[in-house]
């Protein structure tokens, strides 16, 4: 289990906020975590640091304590040891509250109230001065501008999913805590959350994404951390975790690949064949896939 | 206390979208009705002997009837705009994005109760009125301490709503009404263990009737405004009407006040407790 620590980027401008804590402060610190419930343990000692502006994907399976991390983040669940802080300040406090923008996997908003009035009693209990532009905004921003009037109860999965992101700016946070975001979405819709996402990167939040779908990790996310049974079993950067698997030769008898070998011994390898009369049709250098990496480490833990 | 207003607000308008208040209203309006007609109906017989307000004794006990209607309707709008206020909600996943916001655990509680306890009490109060208008315009008799009896009724009405805010942490939105009614049941049955001891002379029914007041003091309350009721009366008048449905009449006076207020303070600090506690 490795600390998870990232580069520093610059965050987005928020008066509310004093200097040193933008400039010292990550936007989400994770130390010792432990969750109990009961005699399970959810989560044993989990290290985890999330710098503002990065996109950090959460990945793991189910039970292996995502989710249950995200809420205690959040001040939903309480930790039974550890400590986590959202920008200096203790997750679950008030100062941390306004910092963040949640949403959950399971989620429901009154089927009476429009895309609109959800936005506004969002904005009064978070406080945002936003007003009717902020919400026209975070409702063009997730497709929804022609739905601002409609009901929730009329509203498709996938609107409802869109609203729940809307939901989640309501406010500008400063770190988004998203619990599996597009389980609802079709491609499109996976696309459009895939650049909103990179957007709000762009403007410094950091964002913690639960997801079960690598791909879709993979495409956005610059940072990954995988958790296992409540311990994270790996964590960095997507470049550094594809690390190289070996080399692929496409033979006369069809592909072989060549484990733990570089690009550099590539021109050595073919020269090789060719001397021991094999044909080589094609050379490829192999790097482990996320999904190669995760049921690497999933599997092993498991086993 | 802004977010407590901002949390008033929405569960103010939630109740009163709720599909239960609306067919509760219509089910009042049929009620009303019927009460309307059932007193235009109403035989009144010669009185027996001099000094017997026989009038009296049948508008009073048809009006006990109403009241208790209308305690029945209150505590189930009440139990309804209660039961799923934290576990059920959350179960739900309403209550996760509403929680994570800067508000305090307690301020939305006090919002959601302040608003059930608004909607159940000014519909108590609507019904109760107009028991007492139809009751007056029929039988042509009025009690004479109708406020005193009407904000008893309402007080007992907001202690079940914040019983019914406590276990909703605990329990499901169907167990949670179970067993809310179920206490309210346990409530009546006291009162009715009372007005049986009372008949009998039986001190043992009695003071179990008196355990079960302190322990479910929305059916003290109750039995404080069926006193207030008949309050005015007295004689061969009132002793007939302690016979009647006022046999669980009480006069509760400032105790049953003291208590209810205590007893609802506690309930509330340990829904508020119990609440900061719950992992969601």
């Amino acid at each position: 289990m490795g600390l998870y620590s990232l580069a520093v980027v610059a965050p987005p401008n928020d008066p509310t906020v004093g200097a040193s804590e933008h400039a010292s402060a990550p936007a989400l610190s994770v130390r010792g975590l432990v969750k109990r419930f009961g005699k399970t343990d959810a989560l044993g000692g989990v290290e985890l640091e999330v710098e503002p502006g990065q996109l950090v994907g959460l990945l793991g399976p189910n039970g292996a304590g995502k989710s249950t991390l995200t809420k205690i983040a959040c001040g939903l669940v309480r930790p039974s040891g550890g400590k986590v802080e959202i920008f200096g300040a203790r997750a679950g406090s008030r100062q941390a509250c306004r910092a963040i923008g949640y949403l959950a996997e399971l989620f429901r908003y009154p089927s009476w109230l429009s895309a609109d009035e959800v936005l506004k009693l969002h904005q009064r209990l978070a406080g945002s001065s936003g007003g009717a532009e902020e919400r026209r905004r975070l409702l063009e921003r997730v497709g929804l501008s022609a739905a601002a009037d409609k009901r929730v109860g009329a509203m498709s999965k996938g609107m409802q999913q869109r609203l729940g992101v809307a939901q989640a700016l309501v406010g500008t946070p400063r770190l988004l805590l998203l619990d599996e975001p597009t389980s609802a979405l079709d491609p499109g819709g996976r696309r459009d959350m895939r650049l909103l996402l990179e957007e709000l990167r762009s403007e410094g939040v950091a964002v913690l994404l639960n997801s079960h779908l690598l791909s879709e990790v993979e495409l956005v996310c610059d940072h990954v951390v995988i958790v296992d049974r409540g311990q994270v079993v790996e964590s960095g950067p997507l470049e550094d975790l594809a690390r190289p698997r070996g080399v692929e030769v496409e033979l006369e008898q069809g592909s072989r690949l060549y484990e733990g070998m570089s690009r550099d011994e590539v021109p050595a390898l073919v020269e090789r064949l060719v001397a021991e009369g094999e044909r080589v049709f094609g050379v490829s250098v192999r790097a482990a896939t996320l999904e190669e990496v995760y049921l690497d480490v999933v599997t092993e833990d498991g086993e | 206390m802004r977010s407590t207003w901002v949390v008033f607000n929405y569960a103010l308008r939630e109740s009163l979208r709720r599909r239960v208040f609306h067919a509760g209203l219509v089910l009042t309006v049929v009620f009303l009705s019927l009460y309307a007609l059932g007193c235009s109906f109403v035989h009144v017989p010669e009185s027996p002997f001099p000094g017997a307000k026989v009038d009296v004794s049948v508008a009073a006990t048809i009006l006990g009837l109403a009241v208790f209607a209308t305690y029945f309707f209150g505590v189930s709008l009440a139990i309804f705009l209660t039961i799923s206020t934290v576990r059920g909600d959350a179960e739900q996943g309403v209550l996760q994005s509403l929680i994570v916001r800067p508000l305090a655990r307690w301020q939305f509680l006090l919002g959601r109760l302040l608003a059930a306890v608004a909607v159940a009490v000014v519909y108590v109060a609507i019904v109760f009125t107009a028991s007492i208008a139809i009751t007056s315009a029929t039988l042509d008799w009025a009690p004479q301490h109708a406020l005193a009896a009407g904000l008893e009724i309402s007080a007992a009405i907001a202690v079940v709503a914040v019983v019914s805010m406590l276990s909703s942490v605990y329990l499901s939105g169907v167990a949670n009404g179970i067993g809310v009614f179920m206490l309210f049941g346990a409530g009546l049955f006291g009162g009715l263990l009372g007005e049986i001891g009372d008949a009998l002379n039986s001190p043992k029914l009695e003071h179990t009737a008196t355990v079960i007041r302190y322990l479910a003091p929305f059916e003290w309350l109750y039995q404080s405004s069926l006193g207030r009721l008949i309050q005015g009366e007295g004689g061969f008048t009132r002793a007939a009407l302690r016979l009647g449905p006022f046999g669980g009449s009480i006069n509760g006076g400032t105790a049953v006040w003291l208590w209810s207020a205590a007893y609802a303070l506690v309930m509330a600090a340990a829904t508020v407790l119990a609440f900061s506690r719950r992992d969601l």
